[in-house]
């Protein structure tokens, strides 16, 4: 998905939905609820919390329309907000993500998890769950810069433009998230 | 190049972000470095962990319902309220904005404090050089037992005895200055006094106590008084270790002595009778009500609104009922204080909303 400016059909459904349309909206919504769902759901890893982030993202969207410049990338504006909605939800719970965690807040709704191998499924869960932790421990501004880099695959540009920050604070940043997560997981990757 | 200074191009070098050079550089180091290849390794290894993980997806059915329980949401105006609305609103503006507008509002937030703080200080200034005044008047007030039983820092009780042992009849000077005093740090523009309204300013007559209290008007007034004799200014100095004044600082007279005891309150005074004082200060201030509904032009107004200001003053220093007229008084001084357009005026009746807004702290 890119973060650059928004396509004209985009713009066209922006401006009608500025215009109160809410058909035009649904449009936009249903462009954009898989990968805000996803990128929420990365940042929190609960289904529960995630669907309340996407759902906010939208309502916040659909509110903040009016100051949203035509011409601006769309996708990048909604990132952001679910972003942030996301690192407030952190910060506010304090949530330590587990694979557990998901688990207890697996919905009724049915998912299409994929299973690993039983036989290395223990020693990798045991893996998945320390790096989990390290990464929640991130300090907001290098777990949204790693997320964004590790997770959604944007490059330094992309990032830059997500956060509105500059490619070198990026840089800097994901330097300092990489270097951590290394350090604090020394141990569990080299069979030390 | 040093393995520290690899370490900071290792990670661009596996993003692709180097150029050809540092690209070259850092593929040499790592083949002979055991350590920055492992660090290497160890971050392609949560990359790898990271990325092996797939967010679980909802069915169909979720998706088929989101945007419709997004509608309902937007639609239900009750959930996002105007509160939720202006606070979405300001975490737009502090969340998503460049750092440029972030600073912007940190300086103002922070001119803000400092503007506050000062405002703050000043006040506090004001009050405590009231109370330094206040404390000099107490100073300066003659020893226990000499003075009239209206002096504001004496407590009611004790004012009787002092009244009863001359007899309920006190010196003049000494009537004037404890009168003046609650009211001695207010200055007022020149040539303005303490009279009620009709009265003529500044006309004194000699006429003994008894006669003082003018017939038609049912009000007191008292002869002026020698308040800068040269025997008094001694006694004064001699008490405050000050100079006192002799004439008011230009624009801005101190309420006099001789003012202060023309009041229809200094009579009953003489009197010993605090009830009766206190009755007949709101005489005068529904006198200068009234006069002001009478819609007087310019400063005339503004005289009035000060002598209604000070009329309190000397009403909450008499009333029985402390709270409840300190209230009264300071509901009645602000909007004089709002009212007035001259700024000596304005000055002087805030004086007196901060002298009482003090005794309201107190």
């Amino acid at each position: 998905m890119s973060a650059s400016q928004s396509s004209p059909l985009e713009d066209q459904l922006i401006r009608e939905a500025k215009g109160g349309n809410y058909s035009s909206f649904e449009k936009l919504i249903k462009k954009y609820e898989r990968v805000i769902y996803g990128l929420a759901y990365k940042l929190v890893k609960s289904h529960d919390a995630a669907d309340e982030i996407a759902q906010q993202t939208f309502v916040r969207a659909f509110y903040g329309l009016k100051s949203f410049h035509l011409g601006c990338s769309f996708y990048s504006w909604i990132y952001r907000i679910c972003m942030n909605l996301g690192l407030n939800y952190i910060k506010r719970e304090s949530l330590t993500v587990s694979e557990g965690a998901f688990e207890q807040n697996k919905s009724p709704i049915d998912f299409a998890v994929e299973k690993d191998n039983p036989e290395t499924e223990l020693l990798k869960k045991e893996l998945s769950q320390k790096i989990d932790k390290e990464i929640n421990s991130l300090p907001s501004k290098l777990k949204a810069v790693w997320i964004l880099r590790e997770l959604e695959d944007q490059s330094y540009e992309q990032i830059a433009q997500t956060l509105k920050i500059s490619k070198g604070t990026v840089m800097s940043r994901l330097f300092r998230a990489r270097k951590r997560l290394v350090q604090n997981l020394k141990g569990y990757l080299r069979g030390d | 190049m040093r393995c520290d200074q690899i370490e900071k191009l290792l990670y661009l070098y596996e993003d692709g972000e180097l150029d050809e050079k540092e690209k070259r550089e850092v593929g040499e180091h790592i083949k002979i470095c055991p350590n920055c290849s492992k660090k290497l390794a160890d971050l392609k290894l949560i990359r790898a962990e990271v990325k092996e993980k797939k967010v679980p997806q909802p069915s169909e059915t979720y998706w088929e319902s989101f945007a419709h329980r997004v509608k309902e949401r937007i639609e239900d105006k009750t959930k996002v309220s105007f509160g939720q609305r202006f606070s979405y609103f300001l975490e737009m503006i502090f969340s998503y904005s460049p750092t440029k507008v972030k600073w912007a509002a940190a300086v103002v937030s922070v001119i803000l404090v400092f503007v506050v703080v000062k405002l703050f200080v000043s006040y506090e200034k004001i009050n405590i050089a009231t109370l330094g005044q206040k404390a000099q008047v107490q100073k300066i007030s003659p020893p226990a037992g000499e003075t009239l039983g209206v002096e504001t820092n004496i407590p009611r009780e004790q004012r009787k005895p002092a009244i009863a042992e001359r007899g309920g009849v006190a010196p003049e000077r000494e009537v004037s200055k404890t009168i003046q005093a609650p009211l001695k740090d207010m200055t007022v523009s020149k040539g303005l006094e303490s009279v009620a309204p009709g009265e003529e300013r500044g006309v004194q007559k000699e006429t003994p106590i008894a006669d003082r209290i003018a017939p038609d008007k049912g009000e007191t007034t008292l002869k002026k008084l020698p308040t800068t004799t040269p025997e008094l200014k001694e006694k004064e100095e001699r008490h405050t270790g000050v100079q006192a004044l002799e004439t008011p600082i230009s624009g801005t007279p101190v309420m006099t002595s001789a003012e202060s005891s023309k009041s229809k309150a200094t009579m009953a005074a003489v009197r010993g009778d605090t009830v009766k004082q206190e009755e007949l200060v709101r005489e005068s201030i529904d006198k200068w009500r009234r006069f002001i509904e009478d819609k007087p032009k310019g400063e005339e107004k503004d005289k009035a609104y000060l002598n209604m200001a000070q009329g309190y003053m000397r009403l909450y220093d008499l009333a029985r009922n402390k709270d409840e007229t300190l209230k009264e008084a300071m509901d009645s001084v602000k909007v004089y204080k709002d009212s007035a357009v001259t700024n000596t005026y304005k000055d002087s009746i805030n004086h007196i909303l901060i002298q009482l807004e003090s005794f309201h702290k107190n």
